[in-house]
């Protein structure tokens, strides 16, 4: 994985590079020069995940692995600054709801990164020119476990309908031709299972299926020392 | 003039650097296909680089090794570590590389850097 990850992204580094000389070319025009910024948006994103996939098999294989706690809030702080970063040919607003209880959860290094790679999702899946996701953060209980419910919502962001719910379960029921642009939240899955949480995607508004739709990332509670 | 060596195992990365540094006013002093070779191409040089490009993953020897063998040779030597590991950015830092690019990145944060560093 290691080596296939390094052989990609020195493709991916000389497509970027090869799109900026065509931006800086005097005499392009400006259309191609759109077309050439959104291509190296795309291939900026691709390399995150691409990243993250290397990340998280390391993680799988690395058999006893270090878990740790982490404070979700600047985990969560540290991917919205990375997120916009790595769109920036669009207007992206966060605005992640105050929440004042104790924000530790079991975690790993590849806590920030699971929180990047939904936010990038997210933005990829609202096809406007601006973007404005809300995350809430909210104590939750299931199966006697407490959790973090960090809830990501995009009222721009439509999923089907089958994606409702425990995406872990649903996932290997979907047509694979159907789930390629869905693939990195089918990640951001695998990612939640390794750090012993939950991943679901829900509406934004309940009941109403036009107006958006909530990726929720149960994430386990750690009391602070 | 700012003057640069360039490492890196893959030739079309090589040459991309060294079109895209040239084009920018950049002279591209020497190129090396692993570790061992650019230590032996900076040991050989009258005229060191202002700046080293170092890659990591290479065969014979790694990036970090190469940098700190030039670097115990000549400790004020600029090395820009540029890796598709962002792991091994503690590494490159602790072995004296001043400045660390995860890949892909923009030519134009490398030129940024470069130019940081020769008015430094």
């Amino acid at each position: 994985m290691d080596l296939l990850s390094h052989d990609i992204q020195n493709n991916n580094q000389a497509i970027l590079s090869y799109l900026e000389l065509i931006m800086s070319t005097p005499g392009t025009d400006s259309r191609t020069r759109r077309y050439a910024e959104k291509a190296a948006s795309q291939l900026r994103t691709g390399a995150v995940l691409l990243e993250n996939v290397r990340k998280t098999v390391d993680a799988i294989k690395a058999s006893g692995r270090t878990m740790f706690s982490v404070d979700a809030i600047s985990a969560l702080a540290e991917a919205e600054a990375k997120l916009i970063t790595l769109f920036p040919d669009r207007q992206i607003s966060v605005n992640t709801v105050k929440f004042t209880e104790d924000p530790i959860v079991l975690g790993s290094e590849i806590t920030r990164d699971l929180l990047l790679n939904v936010l990038v999702n997210v933005v990829q899946l609202d096809s406007g020119e601006k973007v404005s996701v809300t995350i809430r953060l909210e104590n939750a209980e299931r199966l006697g476990q407490s959790y973090l419910r960090i809830r990501i919502e995009d009222r721009a962001m439509m999923l089907p309908p089958i994606l409702k719910g425990d995406l872990s379960e649903t996932a290997s029921t979907l047509d694979p031709s159907k789930t390629v642009k869905l693939a990195g939240l089918m990640f951001a899955s695998l990612m939640t299972e390794t750090l012993g949480g939950r991943f679901e995607a829900d509406e934004a508004v309940k009941g109403d299926s036009s107006a958006g739709s909530a990726i929720q990332i149960y994430l386990r509670r750690l009391a602070r020392k | 003039m700012t003057s640069v060596l360039i490492v890196d195992d893959e030739l079309f990365i090589v040459e991309l650097y060294r079109d895209i540094l040239q084009l920018r006013g950049y002279k591209v002093v020497g190129t090396a296909f692993d570790g061992e070779e650019a230590i032996r191409k900076y040991r050989s040089s009258d005229q060191k680089p202002d700046v080293i490009i170092m890659d990591h993953r290479m065969p014979v020897m790694n990036g970090v090794e190469a940098t700190k063998e030039i670097l115990r040779a000549n400790p004020t030597q600029k090395v820009i570590f540029v890796s598709a590991d962002v792991m091994v950015e503690k590494e490159a830092r602790d072995a004296g590389a001043i400045e660390f690019l995860p890949k892909p990145f923009r030519m134009d944060d490398l030129i940024e850097k470069m130019a940081k560093i020769s008015t430094s």
